[in-house]
């Protein structure tokens, strides 16, 4: 076979494998077949580069793949070294004369001067050895080394031909290095991999459990105050900004936000991110209208308003006094309230002052752009300067999933119950659903569903839902305010499209035989209050005891303004105004007086006028009858035995003395105190507390209304009222039909017209009226 | 001096390594014989010998230019008879370089690394070049 | 020139028992130098001289020269452990080669081929044998230095007369 065959043949099957063991079988048998050089060596420089390892032998008896050449040694190491083609023809005799050499030098002593002869692979007689460095670029990977025992000429042609088959085995043994390095590395990157993904996946389940424990620990540490503060809203994370910023102030502070959503939770939140060391005092401040009376010191120089919120204050010294629903306190409250509070502002430092070191955080469901009725604007202004605004829940709805796990954690650890999740559909229903009761209603609803829950995990069907915002057929659409007896909500009828107002009165009876009567003597009650016709009387819907245990009833809806709210807002009424709507009141006592029932609580905010088709200043007769007992379980009944009966400015003296036998008559009594009110927006009596306050009415004689009234009173008007008046029912008007007889007659110069009452709505109160 | 040129088969004898014999002559005119282990082709008019130590031939061409070397090719039935002319003496370059690593791979074998390193190339001119054939051994040579 | 007769020690005697192989060296008028192969040598019986036999190559330049100068040097050598001594003399005389001769040729002729055997396993004997040619000139001449030459660090030390110190 020609050489340049030879070539062509051994350029195709050597760059036809990537086996380093192939490329070296080729390159053997190619030296073997061009020059008959039965002996050869491949060699490649080790990572060292120090040493040259031969990884393919032919020809050698007793040459071992792995024999080491040290770079610079013998013909193959200076190769490497000098990377240039090396022919030795006469390497016997060279041999020979080096070690003749050798001899001399050790004859003539010279043996320190002598290294070890040092054994290279390769045939120990060799007369004629080639060797060619194998580079790529300029880079040595190796030495091709061939060897003869016999003395061999190689001519130039014979080097080239050797050099164009040493660049191709260089070319193909740097190729199948390069493969199997990457081969490796990318086996020792899956592999790696593998082992990093194992660890990562260890790791992040590590991270998790440790997470959940973290999380677990920081939701119970925030259950405690935080509860209606978590989640990751915008509009949550803007109020706890608000917090921590509302921590560092001393300045009244007014949150506002909807029934439910979180308001206590927030003050409580502002006390104790202050780290003010006193107590955080709660004032509900629709408890107290009736109450403050009681069992105040009065101090010299202080109302007994002043002298009740100075208590408070008292209670709360480095601390802080929360005014829930600051708006229900009475208005004299609220003035003294102010006062405080304008005070406290002008002397800061004073640390004699009882309102030394307060924070007051006062709190109203109402939007401030439309002052609550009742309201004291002062009070309302100086708090509003500094206002945190609670969010609706449906306004921050992406927090209900981190709100739902706190209280289904809360709930079930409470009730003893394992629960370990929400059903995805569940959790897809709470955050679809409006809350229209906010973070109290979810909370409410998550309680139920824990306690009647059989799975460990949490199911929350549709009904729930439903059922947690109807009230019988009503299904509550939003809260219209929280007071001290309950919550009023806006309802709508399942199938009609009347709206209703639903109000929820709470009380504390434990399920049992107390409770049962209870509840029988109130749906008693409530069945003979619906049976009312009067279209003066509010109209009762419905009435029951819901699940959580709370009775409600459910009524029109009206829109408009009470007695109390009229007189606070727009000063004392007009007398033909006011006898106008003391005929329609009378009216609709005349027809529960003729069943049997007394109303027991007329005051001014039960009186609600109100606008009936094209009718202006339509009387409806608030709060009828419903749970009013003259029995023991009366104080029971509803949370506070002192707002039962309201308000003590309004009582009449046999419901005062407790006597057993009342009538209608007790009804025309308070009823003339609210018109007394309406008329000048001073009380019949004075008083520095409820006692005292209950005493004038058995004692005392009434100031006449003309010495009191701003405007001119009819003479005939302040006769009947004054008659009202009377402590022996039996001196009053006999029925509320004879009082409206009576009101009848009395003779204004102006009558109160239904256009006079249309222009003072328009111009006092447009959106209440308006259609 | 007549300007010759090797012949080319006189290349491989010279690249096979074979031993050759040297004469020189010093100044005074002694002349020294001694035996070398390779001469080397440099080109067409050109070869080198080894310079590693001190001896009465390194001194004697620098003295007398003229020397005398005897190649001989066992194999070939011959020897070549070179008279040469001392040109200069080298000590980098391709020439040198060739030289010092074939002295270097034998040494570095034996112990001898760096001991009689090649310490300069000699280049000689060749002013005559002669092969001369040996007559074949015969039986008969043995008998007379 | 003074020259001093010296005695050849009976160490080189033995040495050129088995010693292989030998070139002379000479000069002409000149100072050309010039060589001829050697195919047989002989110490002579007074331990002074040597006698060498060369083959027919190149025999009038030699005679020209020795006739001339007398100056010769001779390096003998045994391979393959490069022992090497060279011996320089002055010209005495020279005849044809006689028929004893042929015996030192031979004594020579097989210690060569010997040696070189193992480095040329493949070559045929009457090749190896050919390189020591039939002589036609034997040359006597004065042994008067002997230098060791053996590749090394005493090589062109001069062993007889000893150099002084």
């Amino acid at each position: 076979m020609s050489n340049l065959r030879i070539l062509q043949r051994v350029s195709a099957d050597i760059n036809s494998t990537l086996d380093l063991d192939e490329i070296c079988d080729v390159a053997l048998r190619t030296m073997d077949e061009l020059f008959e050089f039965h002996h050869a060596n491949i060699l490649l420089l080790e990572p060292d580069n120090n040493t040259l390892k031969v990884i393919a032998s032919r020809g050698y008896e007793n040459q071992a793949v792995g024999g080491r050449v040290p770079v610079g040694t013998g013909v193959i190491g200076m190769v490497a070294q000098k990377r240039r083609l090396m022919h030795v023809n006469n390497l016997g005799q060279q041999r020979a004369y080096a070690s003749a050499q050798r001899r001399e030098m050790e004859k003539a002593g010279r043996h320190a001067q002598l290294g070890n002869a040092i054994p290279v692979p390769g045939l120990p007689n060799a007369e004629s050895q080639i060797a060619i460095p194998l580079l790529i670029r300029d880079d040595l990977i190796g030495v091709f080394s061939i060897e003869s025992p016999v003395p061999r000429s190689f001519g130039e042609h014979e080097r080239d031909l050797v050099s164009i088959v040493a660049n191709q085995i260089a070319s193909a043994i740097h190729n199948a290095r390069l493969y199997e390095q990457q081969r490796l590395a990318a086996k020792a990157l899956h592999e790696a991999n593998l082992s990093l993904e194992n660890r990562v996946a260890e790791r992040t389940a590590a991270l998790e459990r440790e997470l959940r424990v973290a999380q677990a620990l920081l939701n119970e540490a925030r259950s405690r105050v935080e509860g209606p503060l978590l989640g990751g809203s915008a509009l949550v994370r803007g109020l706890r900004d608000a917090v921590a910023r509302e921590a560092r102030s001393v300045e009244p502070l007014l949150l506002t936000g909807p029934a439910g959503s979180g308001k206590e939770a927030v003050a409580r939140a502002v006390h104790d991110a202050s780290g003010r060391s006193g107590a955080f005092i709660f004032v509900r401040c629709g408890e107290i209208t009736a109450q403050h009376r009681h069992g105040v010191e009065t101090k010299a120089l202080r109302s007994p308003e002043e002298s009740f919120i100075g208590s408070r204050f008292e209670l709360a010294s480095r601390g802080t006094v929360f005014f829930d629903a600051v708006h229900e306190l009475s208005l004299d409250l609220q003035r003294a309230l102010h006062t405080t509070l304008e005070e406290a502002r002008r002397r800061p430092s004073a640390t004699d002052s009882s309102t030394g070191d307060v924070r007051m955080i006062g709190s109203t469901t109402h939007d401030m752009r439309q002052p609550p009725p009742g309201a004291f604007l002062p009070l309302l202004q100086l708090l509003a300067a500094n206002r945190v605004t609670v969010p609706p829940l449906i306004d921050r709805r992406e927090d209900i999933p981190a709100l739902v796990d706190h209280f289904v954690r809360r709930h079930s650890r409470r009730l003893g119950k394992v629960i370990d999740s929400v059903s995805p559909d569940s959790m897809r229903r709470l955050e679809a659903y409006t809350w229209p009761g906010n973070i109290r209603e979810l909370r409410t609803v998550l309680e139920r569903a824990v306690l009647v829950s059989k799975s460990t995990v949490l199911e929350v069907d549709e009904e729930q839902l439903s059922e947690a915002l109807a009230i019988g057929s009503y299904r509550l659409v939003t809260s219209l305010g929280s007071g001290g007896m309950g919550e009023v909500w806006l309802a709508k009828h399942r199938f009609l499209v009347r709206p209703a107002a639903v109000k929820l009165i709470r009380h504390d009876v434990p399920p049992g035989t107390a409770r049962e009567q209870l509840v029988r003597r109130f749906e008693r009650e409530a069945n003979v209050t619906a049976a009312l016709r009067s279209p003066h009387t509010v109209q009762l819907y419905d009435f029951g005891v819901n699940d959580s245990g709370s009775f409600y009833y459910v009524m029109e809806f009206l829109k408009g303004l009470d007695l109390h709210q009229i007189g606070t807002r727009f000063g004392p009424q007009p007398a033909e105004r006011v006898i106008m709507l003391l005929r329609q009141a009378c009216r609709s006592l005349a027809e529960a007086h003729e069943r049997g029932l007394v109303h027991r609580d007329i005051k001014p905010a039960n009186v609600f006028v109100t606008r009936l088709g094209t009718e202006y200043d339509y009387v409806k007769i608030l709060d009828f009858g419903v749970v009013k007992e003259q029995s023991g379980h009366e104080a029971t009944l509803l949370s506070n035995p002192a707002v039962v009966q309201g308000t003590p400015a309004f009582m009449p003296p046999e419901i005062v003395l407790g006597e057993k036998r009342i009538d209608g008559r007790a009804d025309l009594y308070s009823l003339a105190c609210a018109a007394y009110w309406a008329l000048t927006t001073q009380t019949v009596f004075e008083a520095t507390t409820p006692a005292h306050m209950l005493l004038q009415h058995v004692q005392a004689r009434p100031v006449p209304l003309s010495e009191r009234s701003e405007l001119v009173v009819p003479r005939q008007l302040e006769t009947i009222l004054m008659a009202c008046l009377e402590k022996d029912p039996a001196r009053r008007p006999a029925s509320a039909l004879e009082l409206d007889t009576q009101l009848a007659h009395v003779r204004c110069e102006a009558p109160w017209t239904n256009e006079r009452a249309q222009h003072w709505w328009e111009a006092h109160a447009p959106d209440v009226v308006a259609t | 001096m007549p300007m010759t040129r090797l012949p080319p088969e006189i290349r491989p004898v010279l690249e096979n390594g074979t031993p050759a014999a040297m004469v020189t002559c010093s100044a005074d005119g002694k002349p020294n014989t001694t035996v070398i282990s390779q001469v080397y082709y440099v080109d067409e008019a050109h070869v080198a010998l080894s310079f590693q130590f001190f001896s009465k031939t390194i001194r004697n061409v620098r003295e007398n230019p003229r020397a005398f070397v005897c190649v001989f090719d066992i194999a070939g039935l011959a020897h070549w008879v070179l008279q040469l002319q001392f040109e200069r003496s080298e000590t980098e370059g391709p020439v040198f370089d060739a030289m010092d690593m074939q002295i270097e791979a034998i040494a570095s074998m034996t112990g001898m690394s760096g001991i009689f390193k090649l310490r300069a190339a000699d280049i000689y001119r060749v002013h005559s070049v002669e092969r001369v054939q040996h007559p074949r051994w015969t039986a008969s040579w043995s008998n007379g | 020139m003074i020259a001093f007769h010296i005695l050849i020690p009976g160490k080189l005697v033995r040495f050129l028992e088995h010693a292989n192989v030998a070139f002379v060296g000479v000069r002409d008028r000149d100072l050309v130098p010039f060589g001829h192969r050697v195919s047989g040598w002989q110490v002579g019986a007074d331990q002074r001289t040597m006698t060498i036999l060369v083959p027919d190559e190149f025999l009038e330049k030699l005679l020209e020269s020795l006739k001339e100068n007398g100056e010769l040097a001779i390096t003998v050598e045994e391979f393959p452990s490069h022992e090497t001594y060279q011996f320089k003399g002055r010209y005495l005389r020279h005849r044809a080669v006689q028929e004893d001769d042929g015996e030192m040729v031979e004594r020579v002729r097989r210690r060569f081929v010997k040696s070189l055997k193992p480095m040329y396993a493949d070559a045929p004997e009457d090749i190896l044998k050919s390189f020591i040619s039939p002589p036609s000139l034997a040359i006597e001449f004065d042994v008067l230095e002997i230098y060791l030459q053996t590749p090394g660090p005493g090589a062109g030390t001069r062993l007889v007369p000893p150099v002084e110190q």
